[in-house]
């Protein structure tokens, strides 16, 4: 009962907030098409969403590694890095569509795009990785340390990526007011939201899959 | 009194056994290799078939040093992929990884793998360089810089490979998951190498100055020194059960 009236406030919340970008959110003038500019409200909160489930990935791979090794936290840790490559993908599909109307082009190499592509090409190989290990406790091991060493590696390239290439993306872009009521209380609240309860339920069908399997065994 | 100076000689202990151990694990690579010459020889005629191919589709045209620098950090990653998997996947196959598991601590036994591969790599880059540059017709302004890439991007990518070997042993699928596992990884590495490269090879850098690459230099260390920390603390999470 609890959770349907969270889904419905949940829905609630998003429906508004997709209401206000495409009904209310005014076109901003200096695009070169004023009215897809509210392409970045969707964009940005989806970014923000992909890189707290990323970290996220990294935080139950360290408490697998360090707490006991416990099989939830590897269930943990692989949930967020399954929802971290959904919303990395969504950040791509939204910024890519806009990047084709402001830039000319679907793909630009921008450090931010090659940056959101080595992540996702980070993810598959972290879930091939997965599939082609058997044994439970092997595999979570093997791909809580692959996640870790990329969670260190990666922010090399927000160095240097800017240093050997020119952006695309604005630097430390300023919104107006409509839009940042847009993108920080309509779309990110909801967003996040969104995200943990795709995480909750995933985990949970998770567990229930560990238990049964620990049952089979037995 | 006594107890402090027994702590400080049994730490000393442990460093050599550390230090010991490590060598012996690198030496074991070294001769297992010197014995068969599989890898070295695998993987430079893979090298060597490359460089035929980049030969054969020039065909006597002079490729400019932008494309110079791309295609030796091509062949770079090629020969690691297909040379420096074999440290921890022989150990799986032979099933020989629990004797060692048990003879060595884990940390030993990534360093002297990693110093194995280290120097196959090194070796590989040093005869091919040379050859790669000499087919293409690409002159050398700054050999000291292009020395210093090299060595630097070739030890970043030893380690990295290293630890990636370490995880694709114990998956079922070996082959082809090393290069998709530690190509992302290692794009910061040959973006630094790349540019450098450059340097070296005189673009936009006519007097071949050390200074044109040097803060390249400064990111494949620094990439390097992260790699080679970060691989030691978590290598014994998948090495040590």
């Amino acid at each position: 009962m609890k959770s349907v009236l969270a889904n419905s406030i949940l829905f609630l919340w998003l429906a508004a907030g997709l209401g206000y970008v495409f009904l209310v959110l005014p076109a901003a003038d200096d695009f070169r098409v004023p009215e897809l500019a509210r392409m970045v409200s969707l964009h940005l909160p989806n970014a923000f969403v992909a890189v707290i489930a990323a970290f996220m990935a990294g935080w139950f791979g360290v408490r697998y590694l360090t707490k006991g090794r416990q099989p939830i936290d590897d269930v943990k840790s692989s949930v967020a890095a399954a929802l971290a490559a959904l919303f990395c993908f969504l950040t791509t599909v939204t910024g890519s569509l806009f990047a084709q109307v402001q830039w000319g082009s679907y793909w630009n190499w921008d450090p931010k795009q090659i940056s959101i592509f080595l992540l996702l090409l980070i993810y598959a190989a972290y879930f091939v990785l997965r599939a082609g290990i058997e044994d439970p406790e092997k595999r979570a091991s093997v791909s809580a340390v692959y996640i870790l060493f990329a969670t260190v590696m990666t922010p090399l390239l927000g160095y240097v990526l800017p240093k050997f290439m020119q952006g695309l993306h604005p630097q430390n872009a300023e919104f107006n007011a409509p839009y940042r009521m847009a993108i920080y209380v309509g779309i990110l609240p909801g967003l996040i939201w969104l995200m943990s309860r795709m995480y909750r339920v995933a985990v949970r069908v998770e567990a229930v899959r560990l238990r049964r399997e620990a049952l089979e065994t037995v | 009194m006594g107890g402090s100076a027994d702590l400080g000689g049994d730490r000393e202990v442990t460093a050599q056994m550390w230090l010991r151990s490590m060598s012996a694990v690198f030496l074991k690579e070294v001769r297992t290799e010197w014995r068969s010459r599989v890898a070295v020889l695998s993987v430079g005629l893979f090298a060597l078939c490359s460089l035929t191919l980049i030969g054969l589709s020039l065909a006597g045209m002079r490729a400019t040093p932008e494309v110079a620098a791309g295609l030796l950090w091509i062949l770079t990653l090629f020969t690691a992929a297909t040379g420096l998997g074999r440290v921890f996947v022989q150990e799986e196959e032979r099933g020989t990884s629990l004797a060692l598991r048990l003879s060595a601590p884990g940390t030993a036994v990534w360093t002297g793998k990693f110093a194995a591969n280290a120097v196959l790599l090194s070796v590989l880059a040093a005869l091919s360089t040379p050859l790669l540059l000499m087919i293409l017709g690409v002159k050398v302004a700054n050999p000291v810089l292009l020395f210093c890439v090299s060595i630097l991007g070739v030890i970043g990518t030893a380690a990295t490979f290293t630890t990636m070997a370490a995880l694709v042993a114990l998956s079922s699928s070996k082959g082809g998951l090393l290069a998709a596992l530690s190509f992302p990884v290692l794009v910061p590495l040959f973006l630094a190498a790349i540019h450098g490269t450059k340097a070296a090879l005189g673009v936009g850098n006519a007097g071949g100055a050390f200074a044109a690459g040097a803060g390249d230099v400064q990111v494949l260390f620094s990439y390097a020194v992260i790699a080679i920390t970060a691989s030691i603390l978590l290598f014994d999470f998948v090495w040590g059960d």
